[in-house]
């Protein structure tokens, strides 16, 4: 209800994005045509493949559900633990808040992208809230261990989907006046890639440190004296393996 | 950033200036935060310990009501209950300072619906031998009741130590607990000097001051700041209703001591009696509709009201689209007047409130409904009382007494704690609190979220299911009874 | 809950994965890659010419005959289409281009109407721009069962839900829907059958400017919204409820 009261009305970015290349376009003419590098103002990128986009597609779809299950898994952490050691609740607290602000992005990104979210959402929610409490309830060890196992997976995917973003998406690119099509060496490097890929990538790169930075917390919290650790923790991962491998596809 | 300058100049301050140990420090002057500190002040096993009480506005206003009341009623008004009232006179002993010319009593309340008009329910102290049901009393003349209270028992106190200490215009800037050290690991060790090594929370105050309380009491209200400090969770929601209120005078002088409540879809409507004929309403409603309920021209509310207590749900949503259009449209004065006109005249003597005659001007106002409540009302060293620890939906005019009941149910646990010669900060004493409160609000929670879900909706099925709940209820004495007793208290 | 297999069976030949019955990421800097229709192939060239012909012939292959003939195309052109790896009839290629065309026609109105974006509440936008897709019928009123009874038949139904779902979609983004859960999905499934059922009741409403379809889609798309809120409410009692029981055994724990 209070969430439906403070949306505020905005045109949906796509729309937006036209109008404001319109106004940039309409203010580059009058300017006197530059001989330096392009960048990524004064071109028009081509348009994505069918198989990038849909590999796009399904990264936000999967990262938002990877992001989804993080956040309930710290929720049903901190529900346990929160109140039985109060020591670890800044730690805990500290890595809810950026799952929370993970998952807020990529929802963000969603709704923006016009990506449709996993159909599975509310078996993530019930999972992930469960694994949480669930490892927390066997011992503070087992819920760290359960960390470090969910984190190094998402690592992982996070470190792939970062390799593809960065070869895949070499799309032409177009002089934005004269719609000729330019080679590498007449734009920046900052602009070889649209803002929008390379803003995913900076996203992403920056999620896999946050992700990894957790990982570290969790060892420090002696995950690896959780009994038994190697069971447990390869447990997870393939749980998460396979859940990402659903929420790509369902 | 700033977070962190401001705990380095917290820390510089507590080094020049040590914190003041207290034994109780309660956050917020409002009327749970002084009745606490007036009935701990009261009591003879609680007098001795130090209090203090931080409010963030000024007193003035709430001095000033004492000296010289103003004309009308302030549009602040709560209902109180025999069991509050008996707290009042019994323990906290304010209710001799209560200006009793602004109190009024009634003994009974009828509420009915708009989507059957038939379907009414009459509540009557009577049945159960009670001439009370509750007492319409204003909020400053209840919280200037209380600061009177305690300014007696300051005089009355000789030891300077155990005079209680008020602080107005006065915010809490920071809340600082200690620092928490594993289980297993060594006792936690202050590295500083200077500083004592208690566990008792320290309150930075906008005065400079800072205080260390063995005991912490917020009833800072929804916005808790020792809630948050405490990190108890709050659960509920907001009801996308707001109330709206208002002080206004009727045509007459109502003799029969009556309140009267309508169940609008968009939310209950109560016409409360207060002296002469002044009453005062409380609306919830929309949020689109209570703009407009505000808004409206002051010639125009009263004949709103009437309508909204009389006529059917289509005729008043025309009305409002008219005012909708224009807030000042005296043309929906007539359609009001020749709708009214049409109305049953065999129930509008008795079946209906008299007609209001005008608002005062500048007295309504609008406030968001929500319900919540605290997982817990106690921390180590911490306890919650009042709307910090839950917030109430108004149809039963229950909130002040709920805040009342912590109050009685807090001190009783402390004293229990003196007498057993505990600390009365820990959690064994502070536990007997929650677990005596929790359970009873919880339920009066409840059972305000349900009344407010079932009437605000004209889903048929439903309509006629409460419209046969309420006729049958009224004429099951024995059950109304018992809600008679939990409505004053007993 | 349940395997993809089986999902397969029940929606013939409708891919849930990216490219099939949904639309797949919408791209922000890279022009040209959201197009509803190319305006520039000689096959929309073609249909948007045989749209104009519609009010008088009906979906029928004849407008199409006529589109060529007025742009100075030649006729074997009509085999290329006929022939064409899509592998259906003309005429429904016409019912499927019209619709693509009118979805078209409301991003237009959407990007080039600020005033949209005032409407307050996502429900009072969704429903207006029901209604203005429903005003793109009125010319081909008398027409449209034609196109309906083409969008029924078996085999063109996988089809005709995707086009359904794309409108749905479309309606949800520009109303700036924000849901990232399942509500996603019971939104657009929702907004579906609100429009199919109003289109529906638009063929038989003689009302003046269609005014009871526009108060039939305001009453539906409320119910959908009342329904949505007393959903999401049940959710957070629920939710409450649960908690409340903890803490209720929690208060007591300690009394001994």
């Amino acid at each position: 209800m209070l969430r439906k009261q403070c949306v505020k009305v905005t045109a949906p970015d796509a729309l937006r994005n036209l109008s404001t290349s319109c106004a940039l376009r309409a203010a580059q003419e009058s300017k006197k045509k530059r001989t330096s590098k392009k960048d990524a103002s004064e071109v028009n990128y081509g348009a994505l493949s069918k198989a990038q986009k849909a590999f796009l597609d399904r990264l936000i779809r999967v990262d938002q559900a990877g992001e989804l299950g993080a956040n309930y898994i710290y929720n049903g952490q901190h529900t346990v633990l929160a109140s039985r050691y109060p020591h670890l609740r800044p730690v805990l607290q500290h890595m809810w808040d950026q799952e929370v602000h993970h998952h807020n992005t990529f929802n963000r990104l969603q709704t923006q992208r016009r990506v449709r979210p996993s159909l599975l959402t509310p078996l993530w929610k019930l999972g992930a809230f469960g694994m949480g409490a669930g490892t927390s309830l066997l011992s503070k060890e087992a819920a760290m261990a359960c960390t470090v196992a969910v984190e190094t997976v998402i690592g992982n995917h996070y470190n792939q989907q970062l390799r593809v973003l960065m070869n895949q998406y070499n799309v032409p690119v177009y002089d934005k006046k004269t719609g000729e099509p330019l080679d590498a060496s007449q734009i920046k490097s900052s602009a070889e890639c649209s803002p929008e890929i390379s803003q995913l990538k900076e996203l992403v790169s920056q999620f896999r440190d946050e992700e990894l930075e957790h990982l570290d917390t969790a060892i420090e919290h002696d995950a690896e004296k959780a009994v038994p650790y190697i069971l447990l923790t390869e447990a997870i991962k393939l749980v998460c393996k396979g859940a990402i491998w659903t929420a790509e596809r369902v | 950033m700033f977070r962190s300058l401001s705990r380095q100049l917290a820390t510089k301050a507590s080094i020049n200036t040590p914190s003041k140990l207290q034994d109780v420090v309660i956050i917020g002057g409002g009327p749970a935060g002084l009745s606490l500190l007036a009935a701990l002040k009261s009591s003879n096993k609680t007098k001795h310990l130090k209090c203090t009480l931080v409010e963030g506005a000024s007193l003035d206003p709430i001095r000033n009501f004492g000296v010289n009341p103003p004309p009308e009623y302030t549009n602040r008004v709560v209902s109180l209950t025999p069991k509050t009232i008996e707290y009042m006179r019994d323990k906290i002993g304010n209710w001799n300072f209560i200006n009793q010319e602004r109190v009024n009593f009634y003994d009974t309340i009828v509420a009915y619906d708009s989507q059957d008009n038939e379907a009414r329910i009459k509540f009557d102290a009577s049945t159960i031998g009670d001439s009370v049901l509750a007492a319409m009393c204003e909020n400053l003349n209840i919280q200037s009741s209380l600061l009177e209270r305690i300014e007696e028992l300051n005089l009355n106190t000789m030891d300077p130590e155990q005079k209680s200490i008020l602080y107005d215009n006065t915010k809490v800037v920071e809340i600082t607990g200690p620092e928490v050290a594993a289980e297993h690991e060594l006792p936690y060790i202050d590295p500083k000097e200077g500083e004592p090594d208690l566990d008792w929370p320290t309150v930075t105050l906008s005065n400079g001051e800072s205080l260390q309380a063995r005991l912490l009491v917020g009833a800072d209200g929804f916005n808790s700041s020792v809630r948050k400090f405490s990190h108890i969770a709050s659960r509920g929601w907001f009801y996308n209703r707001f109330g709206v209120v208002a002080t206004v005078k009727l045509q007459y002088e109502d003799y029969r001591s009556l309140a009267w409540q309508r169940f609008l879809t968009t939310g209950p409507l109560a016409i409360l009696p207060l002296t002469d004929n002044n009453a005062t309403i409380v609306w919830s409603s929309t949020p689109e509709l209570s703009e407009l309920l505000v808004s409206v021209d002051d010639a125009i509310f009263p004949h709103l009201v009437n309508a909204a207590m009389a006529l059917e749900e289509t005729d008043l949503s025309y009305i409002y689209s008219l005012l909708k259009k224009n807030p000042s449209d005296m043309n929906a004065v007539e359609e009001i007047k020749w709708r009214m006109s049409r109305v049953d005249s065999s129930l509008v003597d008795e079946g209906y409130p008299l007609p209001l005659e005008s608002v005062v001007p500048r007295s309504r106002a609008r406030f968001p409904l929500k319900m919540a409540h605290a997982d817990t009302y106690t921390a180590p060293r911490v306890a919650l009382i009042g709307d910090a620890a839950h917030s109430i939906h108004p149809l039963a005019g229950q909130g002040l007494n709920m805040g009342q009941s912590d109050v009685a149910s807090l001190v009783s646990a402390l004293e229990d704690g003196v007498t057993r010669g505990l600390d009365i900060g820990s959690t064994l004493v502070l536990e007997q609190y929650t677990a005596n409160a929790w359970p009873s609000n919880h339920v009066m929670l409840g059972i305000c979220d349900k009344m407010h879900k079932i009437f605000s909706t004209d889903w048929p099925p439903i309509v006629f299911f409460r419209g046969f709940g309420i006729k049958s209820l009224n004429m099951l004495g024995s059950f109304k009874d018992v809600i008679v007793r939990a409505l004053s208290g007993r | 809950m349940f395997r993809t297999s089986t999902l397969r069976s029940v929606l013939p030949r409708i891919k849930l994965s990216s490219g099939g019955l949904y639309r797949s990421y919408h791209s922000q800097d890279h022009l040209g890659s959201n197009n509803i229709i190319n305006k520039n192939s000689v096959e929309s060239r073609v249909f948007t010419k045989a749209l104009e012909f519609i009010p008088e012939k009906g979906f029928t292959k004849e407008c199409i005959y006529k589109a060529v003939r007025e742009l100075q195309y030649s006729d074997s052109l009509l085999s290329i289409f006929s022939n064409s790896t899509v592998g259906i009839s003309l005429e429904f290629q016409l019912v499927l281009f019209w619709l693509k065309y009118q979805r078209q026609r409301l991003l237009t109105y959407v990007e080039s109407n600020p005033s949209f974006f005032e409407i307050s509440g996502e429900e009072n936008r969704v429903t207006h721009l029901i209604q203005k897709r429903l005003e793109f019928n009125e010319p081909v009123i008398g027409k449209l069962s034609g196109a309906i009874s083409q969008l029924i038949i078996p085999y063109h139904v996988d089809k005709s839900l995707e086009e359904l779902h794309n409108l749905s979609d479309d309606v949800a983004f520009y109303s700036n829907d924000q849901s990232n859960d399942f509500s996603w999905y019971s939104k657009r499934f929702g907004l579906s059958t609100i429009y199919a059922s109003s289109e529906v009741y638009m063929l038989q409403d003689n009302s003046p400017k269609f005014r009871s379809t526009h108060s039939f889609v305001e009453e539906k798309v409320s119910n959908m919204y009342q329904l949505g809120e007393a959903y999401n409410s049940f959710e957070e009692w629920t939710l409450f409820n649960a908690m409340s029981t903890v803490n209720l055994i929690k208060s007591q724990w300690h009394r001994g």
